[in-house]
């Protein structure tokens, strides 16, 4: 390491994962990706648009609908957490420089869903200058829930375990958001088209989990080239 | 004068050689003789753990030194070496010191001596002239004379000795300055050592090296052992636990650590047996716990004999037919039959508990006992059998003296014939088509037997018929409301909440009940409808206690709209059950009847007469005299109010003592069981009649029991309780005695239990039966199961668990008695129980009790909060900062949105809260109660960070006792107008 | 195997009581007596039995009888009762009495046989004309004894456990409850006799008939020698009273006494559930009611008359008409108040055997009962 003495500090600055991390960034050569898009087989229902009830003169400015299910033209589904179950190498997947946040703006989470390391801090923020508050329900974590007040700008929470978080709050009961708590790299959102992608995966056969909010958890098994990328599509049957 | 040898008739060298042999045989006898004696098991046991405890002991020693921080050591030993060789080099001034010393000391003693010899002559000389003095005798003055110089020289040593003392301390200090560095140093090393010295001195008293040992062996030699071996019988003799050997109770001399030698020791955890530590040390054996082994020995609770020092005599009882086999290999074991109270096997083990603690919902610590008792509870063993401690229990059926407004007779002619096979989670047990009774005849007989029960029943019962019903309810609105109102607290739907497989394996007792413990407390509804008349329905759930006064089914205080949906709803759940598996409605069998009764009269009567009576009645009156001998034979009226058995005592043995039954009263017949009492019990429970099997009996002599379809897991509880259903009298001293608090803890307790509070509540860390079907409508309504638990969590009726401190004792009297919505969001309803002023307070005693608040009555004297206080109150209150108004209702004005985000009304706090309890509340709604939706505004973690920082200088404390006060002034009159804000 | 199977049975069944006395009686008499009673067919067959007296046969049936006993231990029921330590010695005990009375009679014809032959009797034999020291010739075996008898009590003692049992409850008493093992033929007598009898006037009159005996017995023969013709009937009355009326009782008791008092052959499972009928009847029930067929006199003397009666004749018509006839002799001989002292003690054992055949076989309860008195015999 004295040879990168840059490398040194950075390590020393943003711990041992971030240098594994580099490592595999260096040596890509036995490492593929996972690209796939999820579709649903069922017909794509219109969001429900959800009428607000409480506190309009801030909720109501924008329209609020169901993003439970959100599903493209082309049937891509939208805010599907795509992981490999059973990763071969010990990576943790490490925390991003800047706190990842969850923003209640106009009585929404935003994101509705994402993805956040094992004990890495995440920053609640409350746009909105009204009452919130930030009720967990995890399963693996212990459950928290705290009033955001206007006076309280900005809250910082953290999971120490992976999992799988819904948030609500109860004042505005049409909130919800999913934080999902990730202990390794390999993990995948999948966009409005409802394609996905995760990268640098080592080589192997792996079973890869497909989790959404309404249309549940599957899985299915993959093989990684050494090198280039695999595609693993998906999809959902109609419920 | 003898003659010469050779005329002796026998030959005296043969004689001599007989001798001799028989002699030295004599001696080896004598010596196996006392090896025989000497040679026992417990000794090597004893030798073995003395082997056990020294290789622990050396462990410890080991790693102690480890732990002994070398590197110290050695700097200690380095200052030490040092501190001696400067002490060395100043050798001449410590010689002269100590010298200095010594002469001091000589010269004191010498001194001294001659002090205290004059001094003694003084005072001899004081008695004599005081004598002399008063008898005015010549010698007066001598005595004088002599005394005042005695008393010179006295005076003079005196001043010396005081010298001397003086000289001596100095001495020391010089010396003491000279030693100082060394003897600190070697303190310091002794200090260091001390651990693993103590553990040496432990170890040479449990193994002794040298002398001691040979003299140790030497007193545990054969013979000369009658000394003080140390190897002996360690035995507790419990005068407070006495054994009752047929109407002498001695005291029980417990000889169990004779080999159980560290049973109340900590350290042996994982030592093999016999030297195994208690498992529960906190709780047993320990000298700290509540069952210390030199008050309750061992053999109170486990049974046994206890004098008994080898392993047979004590009556060890295996658990289970590998442990059996494992020591009959170890130990020859083979089962005692001169002991009528052996000892409990493992499994068996918390039978010992219920001698002394009855009287208990519950025994702590005991979870298959406890299950024995909820069960016994449930099924009602005692409405049969007297049980002693269960005497003035409810009657577990229904009432039957009003059946026909109920059922139709076609219905309880297929109920009675075997109830499973229409409810099959049922409490009522099977009594017809069992196996004893399965010939032709004993068929024909029963069919006839269940048409006279049937008869009788409609014959005796009092005429009473409702009404129509008013209107005709919506069936689905019915649904919602059975399925939210709280129904689903007590009762069952099973066909919806569970898969038909699951059913069918819980009906073959392959499985548990899918369905909740509590919320069997009442019947499964699956196919009320073919069950029960609408009209009954409709007045039933409006007033329970109208049609059965002694019900424990709650008014849910039901509009007449509401009654009528529900009897709809109720009205569609029919039975679904194939027509094959279906209970047939029997056929009558005069024939049989006829001859039944015959045997009936003639036990009484000539057959002649008998017949002739018969002749004289009318098929109905047959049926009904029938139905009557059947009832009386199968002692229906233990658990269901049948008129005319009102009196009747019920017709099971007497159980109280059961457990103390030696197995030889017991009938085993031909049944294929081990002959203990346990195992008669097991397969007396799962099939009662089994032990007529092969004998030959007419029916009325046949065992009457009849089937519970009990699974294993039940049976082997209730066999627990009857286990320790013993004759047993514990003395009131070794019992324990309830407190004030406990009693009152208690009695709510059975309350509790009586009115199944858990079916809806969580309390005491069980119970809320109802969220499981709470959770299933969400999942129905295609939630995924977390989201539903959490949901469910938010509408169902609250966890009470401290009550006690959150609300006052007048308020919760009050609700109980009245309950009046708290929430009024909520679905699900607290019921009107009827409660007696008794029992309610009972019940706020309970919590009271168990939250240590007073009780019944309470004072609070809150400040109304004025001026700038009040103005910060408000300020907190409003949007910008903790917007309470946002959720809580405020009287009469409701907060925005869905009732689902409401939260209590804030305006009653005052006559309903606990002030404390409020500020508690405030600073961590999520302590008091997990996954509640009141937010978390102070952060446990940091209070003060969290707090407001512009109100009250942002000090946490002050905020939260102000929010307190002015909560407790909502509503208030004096404080209306304070609080509306804004 | 069925053979073996059958055999138990057949075992079984003789050992029924009153077959098996009748079994014993015959047995007894046929062997003390070989070929000497009963009609002359009879003695052509029991002769033969004399053989028994010569040692090697008599050995060789010790020998059968031992082995068939050893046999038995595989059966359980069998072992399970002879092997219990308190009956082990019982089991000792059938053995030693039966060789002793074996060896006794032996000698005796020994001698009777060389005193027909003029030889000199066996114990002259042996010692000669002169007499045997009491040193060391008596005292040092003696001592021998002694020592070789106290090893075997201290083996014994050391691998025969005592059988230590539950604490006694006087509310359940072990089934069966048996007396120590010597008084087992007083509890059989309690069965067949009201306790009154049995427990008192019995073991009283058997304690002063042993005393009588030296007065009775004037026969001045056989002093210091076994012999058996010179004092037949007295050996034979002896052997019969002590065989016959203690040691088999006591066996009985012992071996075939199971729950309840029931009788169970030696290889019968002792089932405590096992039932036998057993009603018993009075004397007087027999006659008034079921053979006269009229209800029961309420004057107790006449109700019982008939028993006393009977019992009356039973004590008093034998002794003088055999005074008179086949006993002339010895009425002679001893003289009335002997002879009837005699007698009256003889009729006494006699009328135990007799009342236990009856009871066995008319199921009869008392001859004479009056509760009024608290009278049974």
């Amino acid at each position: 390491m004295t040879t990168f003495p840059a490398l040194t500090a950075f390590v020393r600055k943003h711990g041992i994962s971030t240098a594994v991390l580099l490592a595999t960034a260096l040596a890509p050569a036995f490492a593929g990706d996972i690209v796939g898009k999820v579709k649903y087989a069922g017909t794509a229902p219109t969001p429900a648009k959800i009428a607000v009830t409480k506190d309009q003169a801030v909720c109501g400015k924008a329209e609020h609908s169901d993003e439970s299910l959100l599903v493209a033209a082309d049937k891509g589904v939208k805010n599907v957490v795509v992981n490999i179950a059973d990763p071969k190498d010990g990576k943790k997947m490490a925390a991003p420089p800047k706190n990842s946040t969850v923003d209640q703006n106009g009585c929404k989470f935003l994101p509705h869903v994402q993805i956040v390391a094992a004990g890495a801090p995440i920053d609640i923020v409350n746009d909105d200058g009204i009452l919130h508050n930030i009720h967990s329900f995890p399963k693996n974590n212990t459950p928290f829930n705290k009033a955001q007040p206007k006076f309280k700008k900005v809250m910082t929470e953290k999971f120490e375990k992976a999992d799988v978080v819904q948030i609500k709050c109860d004042v505005h009961t049409w909130m919800s958001g999913w934080i999902i708590v990730a202990d390794h790299p390999y993990y995948g959102l999948s966009d409005a088209s409802g394609s996905f992608k995760i990268a640098d995966v080592p080589a192997g056969t792996y079973t890869l989990d497909y989790w959404h909010e309404k249309l549940g958890k599957q899985s299915k098994q993959v093989t990684v080239p050494a090198t280039g990328s695999v595609t693993a599509d998906f999809e959902y049957p109609a419920k | 004068m003898p003659k010469t040898t050779d005329e002796y008739l026998r030959r005296i060298g043969g004689l001599n050689v007989l001798f001799a042999a028989s002699s030295v045989g004599l001696l080896l006898i004598t010596g196996l003789m006392v090896y025989d004696d000497y040679n026992r098991s417990w000794k090597d046991y004893q030798k073995r753990f003395i082997r056990l405890e020294a290789e622990k002991t050396r462990a410890q020693i080991k790693s102690a030194e480890e732990t002994v921080d070398q590197k110290g050591m050695a700097a200690l030993q380095e200052e030490l070496k040092e501190a001696r060789a400067a002490l060395d080099q100043r050798g001449r001034e410590l010689e002269t010191a100590r010298k200095r010393l010594r002469d001091i000391e000589t010269a004191n003693y010498r001194d001294d001596l001659s002090f205290r010899t004059i001094k003694s002559t003084f005072d001899a000389r004081k008695f004599d002239y005081e004598e002399a003095r008063h008898d005015k005798a010549s010698s007066t003055a001598a005595y004088e004379k002599e005394m005042d110089d005695l008393e010179k020289r006295l005076e003079v040593l005196r001043v010396t000795l005081l010298e001397h003392a003086k000289d001596k301390t100095a001495a020391e200090t010089s010396l003491r300055d000279l030693t100082s560095q060394r003897d600190a140093a070697q303190k310091k090393i002794d200090d260091l050592n001390a651990g693993v010295d103590r553990l040496q001195k432990k170890l040479q008293k449990v193994a002794p090296r040298g002398f001691m040992r040979v003299a140790i062996d030497l007193l545990n030699a054969p013979v000369l052992d009658f000394v003080a071996p140390t190897l002996r019988i360690q035995q507790v003799v419990l005068d407070q636990n006495p054994i009752d050997i047929h109407f002498t109770r001695i005291p029980r001399a417990d000889r169990c650590q004779t080999c159980h030698l560290a049973v109340d020791k900590a350290g042996y955890e994982d030592a093999e047996e016999p030297f195994r530590t208690h498992p529960h040390l906190d709780l047993f054996a320990g000298g700290s716990s509540a069952h210390p082994v030199d008050r309750f020995g061992c053999t109170p609770c486990h049974r046994g004999r206890d004098r008994a020092v080898e392993f047979n005599y004590a009556t060890h009882m295996p658990d289970g037919t590998a442990q059996r086999e494992d020591w009959g290999k170890k130990y020859g074991w083979e089962r005692d039959h001169y002991w009528e109270q052996p000892m409990l096997a493992r499994s068996r083990i918390e039978a010992g508990c219920l001698k002394c603690h009855q009287n208990v919902v519950s025994v702590p610590k005991a979870p298959r006992l406890n299950r024995g008792l909820e069960l016994l509870d449930r099924v009602g063993c005692y409405s049969c059998h007297k049980i002693e401690g269960w005497n003035d229990r409810p009657k577990v059926g229904p009432r039957l003296n009003r059946i026909i407004a109920k059922a139709t007779p076609e219905w309880m002619s297929r109920w009675i014939r075997n109830p499973k096979a229409f409810r099959p989670s049922t409490r009522m047990p099977r009594i017809f088509g069992l196996p004893n009774n399965q010939a032709p005849d004993d068929v024909d007989r029963e069919e006839a037997e269940i048409l006279g029960v049937v008869a009788y029943l409609t014959d005796k019962a009092e005429a009473l018929a409702y009404p129509r019903l008013p209107g005709k309810g919506n069936a689905a609105r019915g649904e919602k409301l059975v399925k939210s109102v709280g129904c689903m607290g007590c009762h069952a739907i099973e066909k919806d909440e569970a898969a038909p497989g699951v059913l069918q394996a819980r009906n073959r007792r392959e499985v548990a009940d899918p369905v909740a413990w509590e919320r069997r407390f009442g019947p499964d509804l699956s196919r009320i409808g073919s069950k029960a008349k609408p009209e009954w329905i409709y007045q039933w759930i409006r007033n329970p206690r109208a049609y059965n006064p002694d019900t424990r089914m709650p008014d849910l205080r039901l509009t007449p709209e509401e009654a009528l949906d529900i009897t709809a709803y109720l009205m569609t759940l029919t039975d679904d059950s194939p027509v094959a598996e279906r209970a047939s409605a029997p056929r009558p069998h005069p024939e049989a009847r006829d001859r039944t009764l015959l045997a009936y009269l003639s036990q009484r009567e000539p057959p002649d007469d008998a017949k002739a009576s018969l002749a004289k009645m009318s098929d109905r009156e047959k049926d009904v005299l029938l139905g009557e001998k059947t009832i009386g034979r199968y002692g229906c009226f233990g658990c269901h109010l049948i008129p005319g058995f009102e009196k009747t005592p019920p017709i099971g043995v007497d159980l109280s003592e059961e457990g103390s039954k030696p197995a030889d009263l017991l009938l085993f017949g031909y049944a294929p069981i081990e002959h203990t009492s346990p195992a008669w019990f097991f397969q007396k429970l799962k099939l009662p009649r089994s032990f007529d099997e092969g004998h030959v009996a007419e029916f009325y002599d046949r065992l009457r029991m009849p089937q519970f379809e009990f699974t294993d897991e039940e049976a082997g509880a209730l066999t627990l309780v009857l286990q320790g259903l013993t004759k047993e009298k514990v003395p009131l001293e070794s019992i324990r005695r309830l407190s004030a608090r406990d009693q009152a803890i208690e009695a709510g307790r059975r309350i509790v239990r009586d009115y199944n509070c858990h079916g809806c509540h969580i309390l005491e860390g069980a119970g809320g039966a109802i969220r499981q079907s709470l959770v299933r409508n969400f999942m129905a309504e295609g939630r995924t199961e977390d989201e539903a638990t959490s949901m469910a969590a938010s509408i169902a009726p609250p966890i009470i668990d401290g009550e006690g401190a959150k609300v006052q004792p007048e308020w919760l009297f009050g609700f109980l008695k009245a309950p009046s919505p708290i929430r009024p969001w909520l679905a699900v309803r607290m019921p009107t129980f009827h409660f007696s002023d008794a029992q309610a307070s009972t019940l706020v005693h309970h919590f009271a009790a168990r939250e240590n608040t007073v009780f019944p009555f309470q004072t609070f004297d809150q400040v109304p909060p004025r001026g700038a206080a009040l103005q910060a109150a408000v300020k907190m209150f409003s949007p910008d900062y903790f917007n309470c108004w946002n959720c809580h209702q405020q009287g009469a004005r409701k907060p925005q949105g869905p009732p689902e985000g409401w939260a209590p009304d804030l305006t009653l706090a005052h006559e309903r809260l606990n002030p404390d309890w409020i500020a508690h509340w405030i600073a961590n709604p999520q302590k008091l109660m997990p996954g509640t939706k009141m937010p978390t505004y102070y952060d446990p973690e940091d209070m003060k960070g969290s707090a407001p920082p512009d109100v009250l200088g942002g000090d946490p404390k002050r905020q939260i006792d102000l929010l307190r006060d002015y909560v407790f002034t909502l509503g208030q009159k004096r404080a209306a107008n304070m609080g509306t804000q804004p | 195997m069925p053979a073996v199977e059958s055999l138990k049975h057949i075992v079984n069944w003789l050992s029924e009581p009153s077959r098996f006395f009748l079994v014993t009686v015959l047995a007894f008499f046929a062997v003390t007596l070989p070929g000497e009673i009963g009609p002359p067919w009879l003695r052509r067959i029991t002769r033969p039995l004399a053989a028994v007296y010569r040692p090697a046969i008599g050995a060789a049936v010790f020998a059968v009888v031992g082995l068939l006993f050893i046999a038995s231990c595989f059966d359980a029921n069998f072992s399970l009762i002879v092997t219990k330590p308190d009956n082990v010695p019982i089991a000792g005990m059938i053995f030693l009495v039966a060789f002793f009375v074996w060896f006794s009679l032996e000698q005796g014809r020994e001698n009777d046989r060389r005193m027909g032959a003029g030889e000199p009797i066996v114990e002259k034999a042996e010692s000669g004309d002169h007499k045997v020291m009491v040193w060391p010739d008596l005292v040092y075996t003696e001592f021998l004894c002694m020592i070789l008898w106290t090893i075997f009590l201290i083996v014994w003692s050391i691998y025969l456990k005592a059988p230590i049992e539950e604490p006694a409850n006087p509310a359940k008493t072990p089934n069966p409850s048996k007396a120590p093992w010597y008084f087992l033929g007083l509890q059989e007598m309690l069965v067949y006799y009201d306790p009154w009898i049995a427990g008192v006037l019995l073991p009283g009159l058997i304690i002063v008939g042993l005393c009588a005996i030296p007065f009775i017995d004037v026969n001045p023969k056989g002093n210091g020698y076994y012999c058996f013709k010179d004092r037949k009937w007295e050996i034979i009355i002896f052997l019969f009273g002590f065989v016959v009326l203690w040691v088999w009782l006591i066996i009985i008791g012992t071996f075939l006494r199971g729950p309840n008092q029931n009788f169970f052959g030696p290889f019968e499972r002792w089932d405590a559930h096992k039932l036998v009928p057993l009603i018993n009847v009075d004397l007087s029930q027999l006659i008034w009611v079921k053979g006269l067929g009229v209800a029961l006199p309420s004057n107790p003397l006449v109700r019982e008359g008939f028993g006393l009666v009977l019992v009356a004749v039973y004590f008093l018509v034998p002794p003088f008409v055999l005074a008179r006839k086949r006993l002339k002799g010895i009425y002679e001989k001893l003289g009335p108040t002997r002879y009837h002292i005699m007698m009256f003690l003889l009729l006494t054992m006699v009328s135990l055997p007799i009342k236990m055949l009856l009871r066995w076989t008319l199921n009869l309860h008392y001859l004479v009962t009056i509760p009024e008195i608290l009278f049974n015999i």
